[in-house]
């Protein structure tokens, strides 16, 4: 990460950057369920839905099963959809993460990675997301908080790509990541919403045009579908490129998908 | 099982998304059959329980007798089972 422009520094947790990036980039929906430690993103988010500071729609549910459920609903329906879960929550979600990726619903997922019981732990690890390994979502791992900020904004625009069309996990260590305060760059509410305009769904449930979402696969299909989402996630590499790109317009700061270290007089590289 | 090419992942829409309504009438799903309703016309009453019965729904209404739609029945009797003057048989399919 690089920062090239003078910004405003405003001291916020992963947790409440990744609310704030929420409320900037016209989210339709969000559903979640609280868990330690992902519950600032879930507490900040119903605050700013509380007191108007934002459009996005807030269903509150009895599981986590059912927020994703709720989710997949509303990004059927053409709308840009948030949740966030971890750990325990995140295996809950397990049914419908494939049926997310699946379905080519573009759903952005803040996960506060922690371990999975037992024993039980509320800190950090990846146990929870590497379970969901080959559930078909795109992963991104963020290593501050500003990242989280940055990657909740220009998740959308890569999961909501038409040559992409997955869901996208941005993953941040619990604790370390999501309670730690830090100085955010925040950009403005125009330049955000510029960026990542409302979503213009090519498919979605409309009375006017009806059409079937999740029908029957047989073996002669199912794996045609399997080998879109392969080629999907190919695409994912280059639309990387482009949005990373045009973030770092808006932003000032752009994000490689390989960050050189130590190389200028290296013999050999490991990647 | 049918010969001719069917669409691969290029040509189908992302996810199997269907945008054309009522398409499951392409599906022709007799072919799951193993046995046939064949109805005996002189004891038919034309009383319709087979017609309300029936999940499909693939039986025909007639001005005397009911006949039966045969690209949809899947064969599952219920018609032969709920008939009261037992006008129809199940007839292992040929």
């Amino acid at each position: 990460m690089q920062t090239t422009r003078k910004s405003q520094f405003v001291p916020m947790s992963g947790s409440e950057a990744i609310a704030k990036a929420v409320v900037q980039s016209n989210v339709d929906f969000a559903s979640a369920y609280p868990i330690t430690p992902q519950t600032i993103i879930v507490e900040r988010l119903s605050d700013l839905v509380a007191s108007g500071q934002t459009k996005t729609a807030f269903v509150n549910v009895e599981s986590e099963h059912s927020a994703l459920s709720a989710c997949v609903g509303a990004s059927l329906a053409g709308g840009r959809v948030f949740t966030a879960t971890s750990s325990q929550g995140l295996a809950l979600m397990h049914e419908v993460l494939y049926l997310t990726s699946g379905l080519r619903c573009p759903i952005v997922m803040a996960v506060a990675n922690r371990a999975l019981s037992a024993p039980i732990s509320i800190h950090g690890d990846h146990s929870d997301m590497m379970g969901s390994r080959d559930s078909g979502w795109i992963q991104l791992y963020v290593e501050n908080a500003q990242e989280g900020y940055d990657w909740c904004i220009q998740a959308y625009k890569i999961a909501e790509d038409e040559r992409v069309a997955l869901p996208f996990t941005v993953n941040m260590d619990g604790y370390v990541i999501t309670h730690s305060v830090e100085p955010i760059a925040l950009i403005d509410d125009v330049a955000v919403s510029d960026f990542v305009p409302p979503r213009q769904a090519k498919f979605k449930v409309d009375v006017k045009n009806p059409i079937t979402f999740g029908t029957l696969t047989l073996p002669d299909y199912y794996m045609e579908f399997k080998k879109q989402q392969d080629d999907a996630m190919r695409h994912v590499p280059e639309v990387f490129e482009e949005v990373t790109r045009s973030f770092a317009e808006v932003s000032g700061r752009h994000y490689s998908s390989v960050v050189p270290f130590e190389l200028d007089d290296a013999k050999v590289a490991i990647v | 099982m049918s010969t001719t090419q069917k669409p691969g992942w290029r040509q189908l829409t992302p996810g199997g998304i269907i945008t054309t309504p009522g398409s499951a009438r392409e599906f022709h799903t007799g072919d799951w059959r193993t046995k046939k309703p064949v109805l005996d016309e002189a004891k038919c009453t034309n009383c319709l329980f087979c017609w309300i019965w029936c999940p499909e729904p693939a039986i025909t209404r007639g001005p005397k007798v009911v006949s039966f739609d045969y690209q949809y029945c899947k064969g599952c009797g219920i018609c032969a089972v709920e008939c009261p003057v037992h006008a129809i048989k199940m007839v292992e399919e040929a």
